[in-house]
C-alpha cells in the first residue's frame, strides 16, 4: 500500500518501477553507486526478469495508487532468459494501448530498456517520467482510494 | 423451420454411426432469438434450426465448465458458421480441445446473423415464434401471421457479421451450403470500425469520461467471461481469493480491473464474435473493446487469432520487428 500526501499543491507522482534483477536494477544501483540525483518519486519492485511482470501488476500498480508505472530490463537480445523482454514487449505494448482506449494517458506506463551499465540512463529515465506523469497530475481514473 | 433434409439425414447418420455422442445446433425461441441446444438423440436433431435468428455463438457449450464436467458429450458434433470455425482453430491451437473430439458441420455461404437487439429496436413486439429469411439485402421478418416486415440487412446483422472476412468455413468434415449463390454483404473494411475510430478520435479525459460512465454500470455478474467460448481458464483470475487481482466489491476501480484483466486474458485470442457484449445485461460496449485490440494486433503483429490451428499465442512468442511497434508508443 502506498501512503503519501495527495493533495493537489504539494503533488509528488508516485511511480513504481518494475525492474529485472539483472539489468535495470544493477542499472539502478550504479545511478546510486554513481551518486547520480534522480527525484526520489519512484518504488522499486525488483523481479528476476522483465519477463515475469504480469499485465496485473500494472493494474495493480494504478488501483494501490501509482500515478505511473515503469517497466525496464535487458536490452533486447539481452535478457538472462533469453528472450523475457521480448515477451513483455508484447504484453506492454498490448497493455498501454487498451489503457489508452479507455482513457489513460501513454505516459503513465513506459517500458525501457537499462543495461547495468547505464545508471545515467536509469537516472534519466526517472526524470523525465516524473516529469510527464507530474504534468499530467494525479491518477484519478481508478484509484481504490480517492487521491 | 427445421433442417434441410440432407443435413438431417447427415446428423442422423453421425449418430446411428456412432461417429458423435451429441449434435449442438441452435432451436428457435419466441422473440428475436435463437437458443443453443444440445441432440442427445438422433429425433432431437429435429428441432435444430438454421435461421439467422438463431445468433448466438454456439462454441461456449464445448468449453465451459459444464462441458468440462460432461465428457459424455464428446465426440460432439457442431453447426458451426465461418466465424465459429475461426474460433474452434483457436481453441484448437491452445489444446482446448482437440480436432478429433469436434466433428465440424460447416455452414457455408453465410449471410450473416440477426442481431436481436437490432431487430428489436425497429420490431419492438414480435409474438410467437418469428421466421426470418436472407433474401439478398432484405431480411423477411415473418410471424405466423404472415410477413411482418421487411429490413436492410446491413443495418440487422450482427457487429462481427458486418466485419466478416469468413463466410465460409476454415475447417469442416462436411459442409453445407446456408444459401444457393454466395451473396454476402461485402464487409466493412477491416480498417474501418466507425465505433472503435469515436473512440481513437476522443482526447484521454472524454474516453476516460465515456468508459467511466459505461463501466459504472456494471453489475459484476460475469456474464462475459461465462459467455465467451474462449474463457475456460478452470482456475479463473477473476474470482480468485488467493492471489486476489480483484476484490469482489463492485466499484468503478474494481468493474475496471475486472474488465482490462479479462480483455487482457484475451487479446490475441479474442476473434471478435460480439457474445461478451451481448451476454452483458446492462449493455456496455464491450465489443469496442475487443475490435480495437483485435484490429491493434492486426495492425501491429499481423495476428489474427484462430487461422492457424497450430498457431501459436500472440504473447508467448515474438518477432524481430516488434520493436518497432514498441517505439511508436513513445511518440
Ligand atoms: S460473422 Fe460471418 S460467418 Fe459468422 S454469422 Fe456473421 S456473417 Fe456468418
Ligand atoms: S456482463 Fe456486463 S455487467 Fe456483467 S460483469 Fe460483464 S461487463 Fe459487468
Ligand atoms: S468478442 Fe467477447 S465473447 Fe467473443 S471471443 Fe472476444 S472476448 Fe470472447
Ligand atoms: S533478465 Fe533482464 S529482462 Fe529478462
Amino acid at each position: 500500500m502506498l501512503i503519501g500526501d495527495r493533495k493537489q499543491q504539494s503533488y509528488e507522482p508516485r511511480i513504481v518501477a518494475f525492474l529485472c534483477n539483472w539489468c535495470a536494477y544493477a542499472g539502478a544501483d550504479l545511478a546510486g553507486t554513481q551518486r547520480l540525483s534522480y527525484p526520489p518519486n519512484v518504488r522499486v519492485i525488483r523481479l528476476m526478469c522483465s519477463g515475469r511482470v504480469d499485465p496485473g501488476f500494472i493494474i495493480e500498480a494504478f488501483l494501490e495508487g501509482a500515478d505511473g508505472v515503469i517497466v525496464a530490463g535487458c536490452h533486447p537480445g539481452e535478457c538472462h532468459y533469453e528472450h523475457g523482454n521480448r515477451l513483455a514487449e508484447r504484453r506492454m505494448t498490448t497493455l498501454q494501448h487498451l489503457l489508452g482506449f479507455i482513457g489513460i494517458e501513454q505516459a503513465r506506463v513506459r517500458l525501457a530498456w537499462v543495461s547495468a551499465a547505464e545508471g545515467r540512463k536509469f537516472a534519466q529515465l526517472i526524470e523525465t517520467t516524473v516529469e510527464e506523469v507530474r504534468a499530467l497530475g494525479p491518477f484519478q481514473q481508478f484509484p481504490r482510494r480517492a487521491p | 423451420m427445421s433442417l434441410p433434409q440432407v443435413l438431417d439425414r447427415h446428423l442422423r447418420d453421425l449418430f446411428g454411426s456412432g461417429r458423435v455422442n451429441s449434435v449442438l445446433g441452435a432451436i428457435p425461441t419466441r422473440g428475436p432469438l435463437g437458443m443453443a441446444q444440445l441432440a442427445r438423440t438422433p429425433e432431437e436433431v429435429e428441432r435444430f434450426t438454421l435461421s439467422p435468428l438463431a445468433c448466438p455463438n454456439l462454441l461456449v457449450h464445448l468449453t465451459s465448465k459444464e462441458a468440462r464436467l460432461d465428457p459424455t458429450r464428446f465426440p460432439l458434433a457442431v453447426l458451426a458458421r465461418g466465424c465459429e470455425t475461426r474460433m474452434l482453430n483457436q481453441i484448437f491451437s491452445e489444446h482446448g480441445l482437440r480436432r478429433d473430439q469436434v466433428y465440424v458441420v460447416g455452414l457455408a455461404h453465410c449471410p450473416g446473423a440477426i442481431d436481436p437487439r437490432r431487430l428489436s429496436a425497429q420490431l419492438p413486439v414480435l409474438r410467437g415464434f418469428p421466421e426470418a429469411t436472407i433474401e439478398g439485402e432484405e431480411v423477411v421478418i415473418r410471424e405466423e401471421s404472415g410477413e411482418l416486415a421487411r429490413l436492410a440487412r446491413t443495418e440487422l446483422v450482427l457487429e462481427r457479421c458486418r466485419h466478416c472476412q469468413n463466410h465460409e468455413p476454415l475447417i469442416d468434415d462436411y459442409r453445407f451450403d446456408l444459401v444457393e449463390e454466395a451473396d454476402w454483404i461485402e464487409p466493412v473494411s477491416v480498417d474501418e470500425d466507425p465505433g472503435v475510430e469515436a473512440i481513437d478520435a476522443m482526447i484521454p479525459i472524454e474516453r476516460w469520461a465515456y468508459w467511466r460512465s459505461q463501466l459504472e454500470r456494471c453489475i459484476r455478474c460475469h456474464a462475459c467471461r461465462d459467455a465467451c467460448p474462449l474463457c475456460y481458464c478452470e482456475n479463473c483470475i477473476l474470482e480468485r481469493h488467493t492471489p486476489c487481482w480483484v476484490k469482489r466489491s463492485v466499484n468503478l476501480p474494481e468493474n475496471t480491473a475486472y474488465q482490462l484483466l479479462r480483455v487482457m486474458h484475451l487479446v490475441g485470442r479474442c476473434t471478435a464474435c460480439g457474445e461478451c457484449e451481448r451476454a452483458c445485461p446492462v449493455d456496455l460496449p464491450l465489443g469496442l473493446m475487443m475490435r480495437k485490440m483485435e484490429n491493434l494486433v492486426r495492425e501491429y503483429y499481423g495476428h489474427r487469432s484462430g487461422l492457424d490451428p497450430s498457431g501459436e499465442h500472440l504473447l508467448s512468442i515474438f518477432d524481430p520487428r516488434d520493436t518497432t511497434a514498441t517505439a511508436r508508443l513513445e511518440q
